[in-house]
């Protein structure tokens, strides 16, 4: 790790211009990737890679992101969640940490929200991770599931798929999985509050 | 160009002649010697709303002059300000900004302008780069690199200088050298940290080091040397909360 010094005529003119989520950064490499791609084709391969600790840190960064939570998402998907997850009272940070680590279970959820026990009811905090397809596992119930509209309706639960889980989710605006025959007869609400600890 | 102590500083500021030399720098006329800067003073109970709430990955404005060479004159020149901005930034630590990852886009340039002596074109440009940076409070997932009496150390990859000391672990948990590893003693089970672990964390806090080198009078009066071994940036992490600690423990 090195240390860049600041010379006299590198100015800093906004140190948080934006925030960005683990997915904007690993898609933004992988334009980089394309964009190498089609330069190798035209110049060599040599001309598209860049200086050596570009290379490093590309390479390190999306190993890490590729095997992060973050990168299963799709665009549409970010948009989305960012819309659902503004009702609740979560603060910028905390809405950022939970798109890019995608809680499975309450104690996550109890990690990332500060004082979640004064600032989320338990459905909140159910219809939270209702949004990233967490199922009822302790009693196996499958409920219509309660608490916001949002969460509750239409949700598909793709068996052994996960990689794919959370593409079936937003059923409002994108109605374009009733078309699959398979899942239309599996359509089962997911509970939020069958989870009993 | 005034001498005056921050309550960060550890040693004496020197106002070295360089500095009152020069004018109309941007950098501080002090040189720190091994000086560290704690940020994130805020206390550990509530919630931590601070004005250092960043992202993980965050943007950052600069503006900088990138020299072009004549013999990229042919190439677009933005694609050689993308391949330069990376070249100078890609994988360094900028002093309380973090560690820069990459371009991330070009809000403007300026026309070049030659300078005698050289060929080159420098462009003023104005530029949005990608900076790694994570916040108090922020947990994140790495794997053990190292583990010791004093803490573990763990690594995400691309960044690697992460300590979680000895007594941010969990209470209960004791290092046990034949082992090589850590283990939380609990009433009926051992849970065990070992190198290579997959471990989920909570960021408490970081420290910038300032590796400038020591030039003029400083090195002149021989004043101690920087240590090679202390990274540029360093994050401390914590290991005590429900959630935390190996992900096997709470799959």
């Amino acid at each position: 790790m090195q240390a860049l010094t600041v010379t006299r005529v590198m100015k800093i003119l906004k140190v948080r211009e934006a925030f960005l989520t683990d997915y904007e950064v690993l898609a933004h490499f992988k334009e980089i990737e394309e964009r190498q791609k089609e330069t190798a084709q035209v110049l060599g391969s040599a001309a598209a890679l860049g200086s050596a600790n570009f290379r490093t840190i590309q390479y390190e960064l999306l190993d890490y992101l590729k095997s992060s939570p973050a990168a299963n998402y799709t665009a549409e998907e970010i948009v989305q969640l960012s819309q659902d997850l503004a009702q609740f009272d979560l603060t910028k940070a905390e809405r950022l940490q939970i798109i890019n680590s995608r809680p499975k279970a309450a104690v996550d959820l109890y990690n990332i929200v500060e004082e979640m026990e004064n600032r989320l009811s338990e459905e909140d905090m159910y219809a939270i991770l209702g949004l990233f397809g967490v199922t009822a596992e302790e009693n196996g119930e499958m409920e219509n599931g309660e608490g916001d509209e949002e969460s509750g309706e239409g949700y598909e639960h793709h068996d052994g798929q996960e990689g794919e889980y959370q593409e079936g989710e937003y059923q409002e605006e994108h109605q374009v999985r009733h078309g699959e025959d398979n899942e239309e007869a599996e359509v089962v609400g997911h509970s939020d509050d069958a989870m009993e600890e | 160009m005034k001498i005056h102590k921050t309550k960060h500083q550890q040693k004496t500021v020197y106002e070295t002649r360089e500095a009152r030399k020069t004018k109309g720098t941007i950098i501080a006329a002090y040189r720190f010697i091994n000086h560290q800067v704690r940020l994130f003073k805020s206390p550990r109970n509530g919630p931590d709303r601070s004005k250092n709430t960043v992202a993980m990955f965050m943007l950052s404005t600069l503006s900088d002059v990138i020299p072009i060479q004549p013999k990229h004159f042919n190439r677009p020149t933005h694609v050689t300000l993308e391949d330069a901005i990376n070249a100078k930034y890609a994988n360094r630590v900028l002093q309380s900004i973090g560690l820069c990852i990459a371009l991330h886009s070009i809000l403007s340039s300026a026309d070049g302008t030659i300078k005698y002596g050289d060929g080159n074109s420098y462009v003023q440009v104005e530029f949005n780069l990608i900076v790694w940076r994570p916040f108090r409070g922020e947990v994140l997932v790495g794997r053990i690199k190292g583990v010791g009496a004093e803490g573990i150390k763990v690594s995400l990859g691309f960044f690697e200088d992460i300590f979680i000391p000895a007594s941010e672990l969990f209470e209960g948990t004791e290092f046990d050298a034949t082992q090589g590893g850590w283990i939380w003693h609990q009433e009926d089970i051992d849970l065990f940290l070992d190198v290579d672990d997959t471990i989920r964390f909570r960021v408490e806090d970081e420290v910038f080091t300032d590796k400038r080198p020591m030039t003029g009078r400083a090195a002149e009066e021989g004043a101690e040397l920087l240590e090679d071994g202390i990274p540029p940036y360093q994050v401390i992490g914590s290991c005590s909360r429900e959630g935390l600690g190996n992900v096997k423990w709470w799959e």
